[in-house]
This record gives C-alpha cells, structure tokens and sequence, in this order.
C-alpha cells in the first residue's frame, strides 16, 4: 500500500471578481522510501498541490469535498486544524524554497529545531538541544556546536536550507515535501543539498515529494514524475520511461526546452567595446557616530576584457561574485573607481552624466526581473517610447509609433497591445518588452543581466532563441551575465568565470567548459551540466 | 462573479503570440484601484460620507435657513424645534414647527421651554432670505427660508440669538477650507522635499534630514501658543486665518516628507529607474515620471488622513480662543460658546459642532483606511 495517496484533488481560488481552479482532479501516489517528482511551470499548480496536502493554503483557497487524501491508512483530508498539528512537522514535513524567509530571524538556529521537538515528542529543553546537535552532524553542517548558539544570518543560504532540512527530519517523518528546495541556491550548493536528502531519505525510509522545474534535477533524482499543466496531471511515469518516451505533447515540448545550439560563428574582426582594469569599490559603514567603522569592498577587482563587434562574452560566477556589477560599471550606471572603458575608440571613463546621454541609445540593458524593470504606471507604449522621446529619436509621434510596432514585432508581441498595461502580461512577455525598449533606440550593444534566470524553462528557451535571432539580424553586440552554465553554453561565443570580484578564468566557451583550469570552474560547471547524485 | 477559463493554448503558447484576452481595453490603474476600493465597505462609506460633507460645505449658504450673524435678543438659548410632518390638516412636505415659548417655574425659578402648538411655523420652500454670494454669483434663495416672524431654529439658538444650524453650516466652509489649504501646502512641501532627498540622496539627503528631524522634534502645542501669539491682537479675522493656515503647514510637511523619502529610496532602486536611466532619460524626466506617480498613491492616502487632524487642530485652537477670530465663524470657535459648564447643562445645543467634528473625522479616516488597502492594485 501506498504512503500518500491523492485522489481527484481539486484546489479553487476565489478571487475579488473571478474563481481560478487551480488545481483539478489531480491524483497521484507515493511509496515509502520513493522519490515523486512533480514538475511544471510556475502557475501550473504543483506548490498548490503540495500545500493542499499539509492544508497550509490561504483563506480564499478551497478544497473540493469530493478530493480524497490517504495518508498512512488514514483519509486525511477531513482532518480538523487540531488533528492536523499532530501531522504537520511530525509525520509530514515541508521544505520551502526561500531559506531566507522560513526561518525566524530573532531565534537561535539551536532553539528553533529543539522548538518542534519539544512540542511534538515531549523533550526537555536539554535534550531537544542534544538531539538538534546530532542532527545538524546528520544534515554535515561543518562546526555543528557554534551554529546552534548562532542566528540565521549567520548562516549562508545553503547552510541555511540545512538547518531546515534537519528541522523537517527532527520528528522522523514518513513524508517529506520539498517544494523547490534548491531554486534559491547556487549551482554548486544545489547538489550538496540533492544528495543530503537522497541519503536522508534512505536512512529513514522516508517517502519524499519533490516540487521543481529543473529537469536534470528530476532525471537525476526522482524514481517517478508526474508532469503538471494549467493545474492538471498530464502524464506520470517512471523517470527513466518519460525521458526515453515522453507521450503527452507537452512533456515532449518540455523536454525539448532545454537550452540548446550554439552561437552563429562572428564575421567581422573588429572591437568595439574595450574594458582595461576597471575597478570598483564599494565604502561600508556601520557604527555610530562616535564608533564609526569603515571598509572597503572591492566588487570589481581590475578587470579587463575585449567583445568583437557581433559576439557574445558571458560572465558568470556564483551570485555575490561581481557579475552584475561589472555590467552596470561598464555601462556607467554606478560609480567607477578607476580604469578605463573604450568603446569603438571613444573613452567612456570620466564622462559624467551629461556627457555620457549620447552613448547612452548605442548601449542598452536588459534586467533580470521583467517584474521590477517595467514601470507599473506606464503603458507599453510609453515604456518604450522613452528611449526615443529622451533622445531626440523618432521624429513625429506616428513615426515613433512606427518604431514602437516595429520593436514589438520584433520580439513577437502583437503590435496592437501597446496601450496595455505590464501587468497584463506574463513574465515572458514582459522580458520580451523589456528587450523591445531596449531595441527601440537601435543599439549596437545589449548587457543582458541575467535575462532568463526568472523565467519558466520553456519561455527560457524561445528568450534566447529571440536573442540569437536579434543578434543576427542587428549584428548586436553582448555582453551576457548568467549564472546558468547551460544558456551560457547556448549563447555566448566567449566567457570570463567571475570569483569575488577577479577573473579566475577565460576563453573560448567550449575550451573552458569542456577543459575548465580552476577548481571554482570546475565546481561550477560540474554542478549546472551533468548533476550527480 | 464568473469562472474564468484559463487560457486553454496554454503558456507555451501563449506566451510567443500575444495574450488573447476578452477584452482590448486596457485596465488602468484608477480601474483597478477603484476595482478593490468597491469591496471595502468602510471604504466606501467614508467616501460617500466626504461626498455628501463637500457638498453641504460647498452649498452651506444655501442650505442655511438664517443669516448666520444675525442676532436676534428674542430669541436666546431657544432650544432645537421639532419637525413636524403630520399636521391637524393632515400630511405636509415641508416640514414645519412650532414656536418654543420659555416660561418660568414658579417653585425652582428654572426656566422651562413649552410648544406652543397653537401657532405653525412653515419655512418657504425655495424662498427668498438673507443675501449670499455662490460662485460669485448674488444670491438670496434657500432651501427654507424661515419667515421674520415665526421662528425655525432645527438646532437651536446660542446666546446671542443667533442660529447655531446655519453657523454650523458655513462654519464648516472655514474649518475644510483651512484643513483643505494645510494639507495642500505641506503636501507639496512634503512630497517635494521627500524625494529630492531620497532620489539625490548623499550631503543633500543628508542636511535635509536633519531640517525634518528638527522640525519633528519641535513640542507641537506649546509651540502652536507661542506662534499664535506673534499674530497681532488687531490683525484683520482673515489675516489671521492664513497665518495660522500657513504656521500649522510649516509643522506638518516634515511627517510627509520622510515617509515620501522612504518611498523613493526604495523606487529609485528599482530597475525601471535604472532602466530610465540607461536610456538616457534626465534627472527630472525620472523624478517626475518614474518616481512621483509610484508614490502619489502613498500621498493620496497620507492626504485623507491628514486632513481630520488638521480638523482637530483647528477646532482646538479655536476652541482656546488662539485661532480663528470672530465674526469669522469655524466649528472650534463655535465650540467656544460650550467652554462654560453652566450652559453645558443648560444649553446642552450649543454643543452640536462636537458631532459635526466627529462625523468628519470618522469619514475621512475611513476613507483614508479604504484607500490605503485598495492603492496597490498589483500585489495580491
């Protein structure tokens, strides 16, 4: 018999004027000591399934009477709030994607695991804190005795999803629900955290539900997959058996999503952009004002680098290594502490604010976060027109119109949704009109500041597929931030590996992945291409 | 409420060709604002609520049955009149009274007050009454003009005679239009002063804190007695009326200010501005485009609460005698009339400003509260 077993589950939001079904008539099951994997993408309702059955959803969410939930031989789904604190944290335990926000801020890492053992089996304060002891040992946080007596800030973001883990294993649970557990760490920390619960999981027999959307995750760690859709089941297979046939359409279009090709080979050998020792620092200061204490942080440590007109260079290195501030310091964005920049002959270093606006439609940014890069207030339109107004570009306001179309077409949004609003739009849609506004002004060259990292595997890959294209059509210039390894291998022609400010690698991008001379990429690449468990 | 169909092409799709939504008109930000304003029932309550204020403080002369100054030694401390739709001959629209006579009792020497219901007092609907001007335009119709002879006094008369619900009616006119001028100019001050110094932040933000932090840390009441009493005793009522407006501005902006720099420090970090930037957009292209719309919605809130206070101030500054002067007439200086315990159990009437505060107070509060909720329409 089956450890969980879900059938017909039905999840409906009631919103201000509209119902949403977010999830219906999903069913599924898992063994113990089974690994479930359940993928889609954001919105497809896989956390909403995974809440459903902790039943942590919000007020306006309701489950479908007729959804029957087994757990353990016993129907689940009629519990009371009463009952269900007897499961919660005991028999079934959660992990949640933002180790940041999970864990309370104020309470010692020691207190808050002793906490639930306290309340869930009856232990004294001293013998929860044992007990917290060996299992901080378990989950191999280095120096386990020091991290009790510290705060979660203390901590970094993979130690700190240690702590939760050992919190979610601390009563032996039969069922554990990670719900995109490593999202929000970095490549090289993700498979530490994978193989910790892979081996946790064997020690105690546990059934254990993964929530994701990274399919080498899946491939490398689920014995099963239920792949989700717009709130429905569409095929659930063994692991191994969807890989080799997928069956449902959708489960193909995924996995043929993965980012793949390789960057058109350049043409023309002539540099346009020339980076010589840029350096910037940053000043901390903390103290008061009779105690004031200074520091300098260097984010941006000497780096030079050289693009070709119509190449692509990536940056990558793991977050807090200086990526993204190399980018806004080339483009002038934030204050420069020496070096220089030159791009097609002319300095860029030195030009105030003033001085660099004629540069500024040549060279164009496109962010991250397609949520916080649009202003909220303006309509498409104007979001793009911007640029052009600012500029002096675009003559009339039907010939700017005209070139509002025109950059709409080009990253595939239908022209007449210009007087839209971003948030009618998806997240894909809304790095397509930031790539638009950038695209408006004509620019020679783009710094991409991880373009595709907030977005869903499948957008990911007709973002960079429109990328390439672009490229080609405009004989644009990149310079490409990522983190990700595999958009980086599809992508760019050259890369620089970023650590703590300096370059510790460079070259031709198959010569470093394929043949990588640090330890620091080595790790890296080994973490993003082939995870291993 | 309808069930609405996810996009059956599916993200895949949908995401390359544009959205098919049902309808081509876009949702605005006031759409969807006032989208989740509806829900709040308080909300609205209190927004009906100012509606109706504003419009009986806009048309106050006119509602007004009595010349607000008008004395009349006939008819002191007469105390409010009942309406009376129901006559012996039967059903009548505009209502009428009947004239309170004060008579003496013999025994306790207390003065009692007796209907006399022998005489009817009909007001003339629409009819003519004392002069005003309404939109610059002469005036002399009402809503119920009381006739000379036959009293109408709904709420009472005040020691002089006059009609305490036509002062209470154009007084309200003095007390919104302070609280209207106070808020408008430190409102400006405010969010000017906030978000050039959180967009430029450094020495600017840095000195222009310290003025806010000086000015908040002044003791507000002690400090409101000594500038009132600058003003001269002999100054013109309505000279006096703007200093006064002009001193609880010069107090109220910093608040604003602080809360507005807050605001902007955390949008100018956003990528749209950066974003701005990167387009070459100048400074006040930015500040006025990127950052004030993202804040007035905190403004427009700070606003409706703000003006109950200033309420509230007025009304206790008056009420003391420092503020408003007669013959200007507010609600705290017809408060003034009460500060005497005597006529508090006589003449419990003359207190009626204290509920016509009250309802103020409550409105705008509630309206700001709703407000509040319903201004950021994009976080769920």
């Amino acid at each position: 018999m089956s450890l969980l077993d879900v059938q017909d589950l039905a999840v409906r939001f009631t919103l201000d004027d509209h119902v949403v079904d977010a999830v219906r008539g999903v069913s599924f099951s898992v063994d113990p000591g089974e690994t479930l994997a359940i993928v889609g993408e954001s919105g497809s309702g896989k956390s909403v399934s995974a809440r459903a059955i902790m039943k942590l959803l919000p007020k306006t969410a309701t489950i479908d009477p007729e959804s029957r939930i087994t757990f353990d031989g016993a129907r689940i789904d009629g519990f009371s709030e009463k009952q269900m604190l007897q499961v919660r944290g005991a028999r079934i335990s959660m992990i949640f994607q933002e180790p940041m926000t999970s864990l309370n801020p104020i309470y010692r890492v020691g207190s808050q695991i002793a906490e639930s053992l306290i309340l869930h089996q009856g232990m004294t304060k001293k013998q929860a804190l044992a007990r917290a002891l060996d299992l901080l040992k378990e989950v191999r946080i280095p120096d386990p005795e020091a991290r009790l007596e510290q705060y979660p800030h203390q901590l970094s973001g993979g130690q700190r999803q240690r702590v939760m883990i050992a919190m979610a294993i601390a009563n032996e649970p039969k069922l554990l629900l990670a719900d995109e557990p490593t999202t929000a760490l970095d490549v090289t920390v993700q498979a530490e955290i994978l193989k910790l619960i892979r081996g946790l999981q064997q020690s105690y027999k546990m059934g254990v539900v993964l929530i994701t959307h990274d399919l080498t995750i899946v491939e490398k760690v689920s014995d099963r997959v239920a792949v989700m859709r717009l709130g429905e089941v569409v095929e659930s297979e063994p692991t191994a058996a969807l890989f080799r046939s997928p069956v449902h359409a959708y489960t193909r279009q995924l996995l043929a999503s993965e980012p793949r090709g390789k960057p058109d080979p350049i043409e023309a050998e002539e540099t346009v952009l020339d980076v010589d020792k840029l350096n910037v620092v940053y000043q901390l200061r903390w103290g008061g004002m009779f105690n004031r204490k200074r520091r300098a942080l260097t984010a941006v440590d000497r780096i030079s680098l050289r693009i070709e007109k119509g190449e692509t260079l990536g940056v990558v290195g793991e977050s807090g290594s200086g990526k993204s501030t190399l980018g806004k310091a080339i483009l002038r964005l934030i204050q420069n502490d020496g070096g220089g920049i030159t791009w097609r002959g002319q300095a860029l270093h030195g030009l105030d604010k003033q001085a660099m606006r004629p540069f500024r439609p040549k060279l164009q940014i496109v962010f991250q976060d397609p949520f916080s890069s649009l202003n909220p207030r303006l309509s498409v339109k104007q979001i793009i027109e911007e640029g052009l107004i600012v500029n002096g570009l675009g003559g009339s306001g039907r010939e700017r119109d005209m070139r509002v179309r025109q950059a709409l077409e080009e990253v595939r949004l239908d022209p007449n949704t210009l007087n839209r609003f971003p948030h009618e739009f998806s997240g894909g849609q809304r790095q397509r009109i930031a790539i638009a506004r950038a695209l408006a002004l004509d620019p020679e060259f783009l710094l991409l500041d991880e373009p595709t990292s907030a977005l869903d595997l499948s957008v990911q890959a007709q973002v960079i597929d429109l990328l390439r294209e672009l490229q080609r059509a405009h004989q644009l210039t990149y310079l490409f931030i990522s983190h990700d390894l595999k958009v980086v291998r599809a992508l760019c022609h050259r890369i620089i590996v970023m650590k703590d400010g300096e370059v510790v690698e460079a070259g031709e991008t198959g010569e470093v992945m394929d043949r990588p001379q640090t330890d620091y990429t080595r790790r890296l690449v080994r973490a993003a291409l082939d995870v291993e468990i | 409420m309808s069930s609405r169909p996810i996009d059956q092409k599916g993200e895949l799709l949908a995401d390359a060709a544009a959205p098919a939504l049902e309808s081509t008109r876009a949702q605005t930000y006031l759409s969807l604002v006032w989208r989740r304003f509806r829900k709040n029932r308080v909300g609205m309550t209190g927004a009906v609520l100012v509606v109706l204020l504003l419009l009986i403080t806009i048309f106050a002369e006119f509602l007004s049955p009595y010349d607000p100054a008008k004395r009349d030694r006939a008819n002191i401390y007469t105390p409010p009149a009942t309406l009376h739709f129901q006559g012996d001959d039967g059903f009548h629209l505009v209502p009428f009274t009947h004239p309170v006579e004060a008579g003496l009792d013999p025994a306790t020497f207390e003065v009692t007050f007796v209907e006399n219901t022998e005489v009817v007092c009909k007001p003339a609907f629409l009819g003519k009454g004392w002069s005003y001007t309404l939109f610059g335009i002469p005036m002399e119709r009402h809503l119920f003009a009381a006739t000379i002879e036959c009293p109408w006094h709904l709420l009472g008369t005040d020691r002089d005679g006059r009609d305490v619900l036509s002062r209470l009616l154009v007084g309200s006119q003095l007390t919104l239009t302070m609280a209207g001028l106070v808020v408008v100019i430190s409102i400006t001050i405010g969010t000017l002063i906030g978000m050039i110094s959180g967009y430029f932040g450094g020495v600017v933000d840095h000195w222009l804190q310290r003025v806010v932090e000086f000015i908040l840390a002044l003791p507000e009441l002690p400090f409101y007695f000594a500038l009132v009493a600058i003003i001269p005793r002999n100054a013109d009522p309505l000279h006096v009326f703007f200093l006064l407006a002009g001193i609880l501005s010069l107090l109220k902006w910093a608040q604003l200010a602080r809360e507005v720099r807050g605001k902007t420090l955390a949008i100018s970090q956003l990528d749209y501005v950066i974003a701005a930037e990167a387009v070459g957009a100048r400074t006040p292209r930015i500040v006025l485009r990127h950052i004030l719309p993202n804040v007035m919605s905190h403004v427009v809130v700070i606003t409706t609460l703000m003006i109950p206070t200033v309420v509230l101030i007025e009304s206790f500054l008056s009420f003391l005698g420092l503020g408003v002067q007669p013959p200007l007439v507010s609600w705290g200086l017809l408060l003034n009339a009460g500060k005497d315990l005597q006529n508090l159990g006589s003449y419990p009437w003359v207190l009626s400003p204290v509920v016509a505060i009250l309802i103020t107070v409550l409105s705008f509060n509630m309206l700001g509260d709703g407000l509040r909720d319903a201004v950021d329409p994009y976080q769920h």
